[in-house]
């Protein structure tokens, strides 16, 4: 694994309040690796248990493939959720807004995500999904979508409804473009749609 | 000709009913705060933006005016005046003092602030350390983990067959590193005394963020660079998984909390072929190449034979539940991977029960 | 004349003695600046309106520095202190603003 160290240059011109919540932000992600270290220890501790081909192992490795599926997009979820409806008004939204509010919803806690536009089926977000501009609207992953269109992200809705509204946020860049965006709270979505899986004609995982 | 102007309504009509003067022209009124009603501002805001001299000079030099109309004014004695004309110089003087006061603390401050920044700095350096060696850690524990889960599975058919769900469905989430070919596009900010003194690129940032690489870019970068096909990307050596983020605080962009530092290296590891041009017709590709002419700013891109892409870190999912009614079934059917990319379902996802890959969609 | 002189043998014995602000009126210091500011920047402009007084200058300039110290005294009490110090300063920069825009007419007839 590359460890890149920060150089001079950026951090030194960087204003004591950006510093101060990089800081900060270092500090959530020190308490999150933590945590996942933790449940690692967890996890090897219950796999030295259940002994070799016992149903205990493979039934927690079916946990790990369905964690990993919501992950990758394979596999179809629920929970609470932030819906964001993004109303277009007399121009097209560019897809560079939609964009960001994937971005900033992934920023702030979204575990999983799918879009849909007017009448279509929903798209399943996923780490390699992109949104480009087509004449009508946008097209993401290959799948062209009109507006009005709905993000739904299974995460924390507090917490990313926050972020969508902060100054400059979503919410100001939908409105900039002259569209509207909607943030709707719920207790429970559900995620149906998934991803095939790529091809890896191009890559082989490495070590 | 004026009922249109300001919200019309019942106050410029009955201004235009009381006017004496023969024509039918209303007398100006101030200009209307947002949101208020017709024609009346705020009294305090309008007193604010163009009342700015003390109202007292204005008062007083009325008094000498008509002091001096009259003929029985007594003259203020000299020496009062005199002494007026004293006290004005001393408040003078002190308010030099103070300014001086004012300026020499603020530089004997500077050298505390600097400490501070620099301070600061060093603690971000060392948690950054910090988390790398986490992350490394982590990596480190999450493979012995799916080795030995690997070892306790294999005695079985349907443990290895689970193995092997297991390692592509990790591949999906990019929680397995990568190599293979693909380019590398490289994109810096001005060097500071390369600088060239360009307008601002977006508006919206201040002037000291001018010339910089956004998180905006990076992020409309790696988006032309998923449509043009690659498979996996890092920037500045971080794997960018389903959850990852391109931000920026400040002048520093941080990728999954992360601070990078310019010049950003992204690494997309696909099929050159398509990649290359796919990426140089993408709108942010052709914004930058003129950059580096224009701002001083630094962009290049160029494939490459072998590269490599380290895994993300786990994820833990806590919001994020699988369907109680879908659960996968057991034993030998495991869904299949490999089809051409589906793009949503209605009903939950049911598959043959054949193990190898579909034929590759692109 | 003797007023810009006297400011300007003000700002130079403060470099040379440069005297200690006791701690308590320490948090004041900026705002007392921006309100002396806006009392000499006013004074200027009266000069220049010719309506100057200097009776109304001095009245203006203490009340100015009093008035904005006992404001932000006030709100540091009421937790508001950082908020009220914005406040004040806003409308003295406007003022300061507004002066110098009128002494810049004057002086440049522009």
């Amino acid at each position: 694994m590359q460890i890149h160290s920060t150089s001079t240059s950026s951090l030194t011109v960087a204003r004591q309040d950006d510093l101060v919540s990089i800081l900060d932000d270092l500090s959530s992600q020190q308490e999150r690796i933590r945590g996942e270290i933790a449940d690692l220890q967890a996890t090897q501790r219950r796999i030295a248990d259940s002994g070799t081909g016992s149903v205990a192992a493979i039934a927690d490795a079916r946990e790990r493939a369905r964690t990993l599926g919501i992950l990758a997009g394979t596999e179809p979820a629920e929970g609470s959720a932030l819906k964001v409806t993004v109303a277009q008004g007399r121009q097209r939204i560019p897809a560079a807004v939609i964009l960001d509010a994937i971005e900033e919803l992934r920023g702030s806690g979204a575990e999983t995500m799918q879009i849909s536009g007017r009448a279509s089926a929903p798209v399943r977000l996923g780490a390699s999904s992109y949104v480009t501009d087509t004449a009508k609207g946008i097209s993401v992953d290959g799948t062209p979508l009109a507006g009005p269109y709905s993000i739904t992200a299974i995460g924390d809705p507090a917490t990313m409804s926050a972020a969508m509204q902060i100054p400059g946020g979503v919410v100001d860049t939908v409105s900039e473009a002259r569209g509207s965006a909607t943030l709707d709270r719920v207790a429970r979505a559900v995620i149906r749609a998934v991803r095939g899986d790529r091809p890896t004609r191009y890559s082989q995982p490495g070590s | 000709m004026v009922d249109d102007r300001v919200g019309g309504g019942p106050l410029s009509t009955s201004k235009l009913g009381t006017s004496k003067s023969g024509t039918a022209k209303a007398p100006p009124k101030p200009p209307a705060a947002p949101g208020q009603g017709p024609g009346r501002a705020d009294p305090l805001l309008v007193e604010l933006l163009t009342q700015h001299l003390d109202p007292g000079y204005r008062a007083a030099a009325d008094r000498r005016g008509a002091e001096q109309g009259n003929p029985a004014r007594i003259r203020p004695p000299a020496a009062l005046v005199r002494r007026h004309r004293l006290v004005t110089a001393v408040v003078l003087l002190l308010t030099g003092i103070l300014l001086s006061i004012a300026y020499q603390q603020t530089r004997a401050r500077a050298p505390q602030a600097a400490r501070t920044h620099a301070e600061l700095v060093s603690a971000v350096r060392q948690r950054t350390a910090d988390v790398d060696a986490l992350t490394s850690r982590e990596q480190d524990l999450a493979k012995a983990v799916e080795w030995r889960r690997a070892e306790v599975l294999a005695d079985s058919a349907q443990g290895a067959a689970t193995t092997a769900k297991l390692g592509r469905l990790r591949d999906a989430a990019a929680q397995s590193a990568v190599d293979g070919q693909g380019m590398v596009v490289m994109a810096g900010d001005a060097a500071e005394s390369d600088a060239v003194g360009g307008g601002p690129r977006n508006g919206t940032h201040a002037d000291s963020e001018v010339n910089r690489v956004l998180d905006r870019d990076l992020q409309q970068m790696v988006n032309a660079l998923w449509a043009g096909g690659a498979q996996a990307i890092s920037v500045g050596g971080q794997r960018l998984g389903p959850t990852s983020t391109i931000r920026e605080a400040g002048s520093a962009v941080l990728v999954d909390f992360r601070p990078l530092s310019s010049p950003y290296r992204i690494v997309a590891i696909g099929d050159p072929d398509k990649m290359e041009p796919a990426f140089a017709e993408s709108e942010i590709a052709q914004s930058f190449t003129t950059y580096p002419q224009l701002y001083g700013m630094t962009f290049s891109t160029r494939r490459e034979s072998r590269l490599q892409v380290p895994a993300v870190g786990s994820h833990t999912v806590s919001f994020a539940h699988p369907l109680p009614s879908a659960t996968p079934a057991p034993a030998g059917t495991s869904p299949a991977g490999g089809s051409s990319q589906r793009t949503g379902s209605g009903a939950p996802r049911s598959s043959p029960t054949a193990e190898p890959k579909g034929p590759p969609h692109r | 004349m003797i007023a810009a002189a006297a400011l300007v043998i003000g700002v130079v014995l403060g470099l040379l003695f440069e005297p200690t602000v006791p701690q308590l009126l320490q948090p004041y210091l900026p705002i007392a600046i921006v309100a002396a500011l806006d009392a000499v920047l006013g004074g200027v402009r009266a000069r220049l309106d010719r309506v100057f007084d200097d009776k109304v200058f001095i009245v203006s300039f203490i009340s100015n520095v009093f008035i904005a110290a006992l404001i932000v005294f006030i709100g540091d009490k009421l937790g508001v202190g950082s908020q009220l110090s914005t406040a004040v300063v806003v409308v003295l920069g406007i003022r300061i603003f507004g002066n110098v825009a009128a002494i810049r007419r004057h002086v440049f007839r522009a």
